[in-house]
């Protein structure tokens, strides 16, 4: 494969690093990401992945555009209120970059249908905003072998990592198990900062991009919080947990199940703020 | 001894308002992780992990006088 001459053009402030170069380019023009949700982290990714010039984009998202998503998921705008958020995110990502392969995924993943999508990608982002989501990606990626990008916002603080599954920490290493219900809050619940999941996200896409180019050194073993009201950045080394419950000695996931979901939300969405969550935020203070 | 601790996003609401989620504490000799969390009176099912100078320990882990702990929930926004 080669670029042309607009490719060359287009890409050329970062073909000319020489960390990156031509090769790394065609390596990003080549590969597929899927991008789960198409929320605050979603959007953000999926804008920098696009402009980077990977070549397929897959985007997962079962939801409408709704007012309170705009303040940060920013491939929507108020024109699209209504519509389901992969294509108008879709329709944002092909006006930016006209090359990039947009294939739109209108549902909830689920334990069922999952395996069989994420396998036809190199690199998979965790936009989600539930814990069902994000074990379910963690175990499908684990399954079936494929890198993926974890991470979360909520108010003021974020975190990301990036997983090799079965060489490096996974989520579930980190966190044998989803909190029980009504124990953490979501966005609609506690607020996001509209920035916060655009620096996450965008750090996403750079993990990506690293990955698929073969340069640079990933988010691996080592876990990245940012807090937007300081202003700082904290990095935690972790280590892969030897009891593991996926891929550790204590192996008591052996396949893949939809684990309870969050209270307002079904899988594999991003940032349904509607109403009855906001008024359930209201009733539990 | 003494140690800092900082806990994040949601468990600041178990410091006092104005910390900025950080406080020095005057801890006995050999106080591990989880007994400091019963002393600041957070739950251990709303942390997710913890670490200690920048890498993650286990709860049964001891402190060391000068430590940094850090403790953070389960979040899942996005």
């Amino acid at each position: 494969m080669s670029l042309t001459q607009q490719q060359a053009e287009r890409y050329s402030r970062q073909i000319i690093l020489k960390e990156f170069g031509v090769k790394a380019q065609e390596k990003l023009l080549a590969s597929k990401v899927l991008v789960v949700g198409a929320g605050g982290l979603g959007c953000s990714a999926a804008l920098y992945l696009a402009a980077a010039g990977v070549g397929t984009l897959g985007l997962v998202d079962a939801d409408e555009v709704d007012l309170a998503n705009l303040q940060r998921q920013v491939l929507h705008r108020t024109a699209d209120l209504g519509k389901a958020k992969v294509d108008s995110a879709a329709t944002t990502l092909r006006a930016i970059n006209p090359e990039v392969l947009v294939r739109t995924y209108r549902l909830h993943l689920a334990a069922a249908n999952i395996r069989q999508i994420i396998r036809d990608y190199d690199f998979v982002i965790d936009g989600t905003d539930t814990f069902g989501g994000k074990f379910l990606i963690n175990d499908a990626c684990f399954f079936e072998r494929i890198a993926f990008s974890h991470a979360s916002a909520l108010g003021f603080t974020g975190q990301i990592m990036t997983v090799l599954p079965g060489e490096s920490c996974c989520y579930r290493c980190l966190l044998a198990e989803p909190p029980a219900s009504g124990l953490t809050p979501t966005c609609s619940q506690a607020g996001i900062l509209g920035v916060l999941p655009g620096v996450i996200g965008v750090l996403q896409a750079a993990e990506a991009i690293k990955f698929l180019a073969k340069i640079g050194e990933l988010l691996t073993n080592r876990i990245l919080i940012y807090e937007a009201l300081p202003g700082s950045f904290r990095e935690v080394s972790l280590s892969r947990n030897p009891d593991c419950r996926l891929c550790g000695q204590n192996l008591t996931v052996t396949k893949l199940r939809d684990e309870v979901p969050d209270d307002c939300r079904g899988l594999g969405t991003a940032q349904k703020d509607n109403k009855s969550a906001r008024s359930k935020a209201g009733h539990e203070g | 001894m003494k140690v800092k601790v900082k806990v994040y996003a949601t468990l600041r609401e178990y410091l006092p308002s104005g910390s900025a989620g950080t406080r020095s504490m005057e801890l006995g000799e050999g106080t591990s992780i989880r007994q400091l969390l019963g002393q600041l009176r957070v739950p251990e099912k709303e942390v997710a992990f913890v670490f200690v100078n920048s890498a993650q320990r286990k709860l049964d882990q001891a402190l060391d006088n000068g430590d940094e702990v850090g403790v953070f929930p389960p979040i899942a926004g996005g």
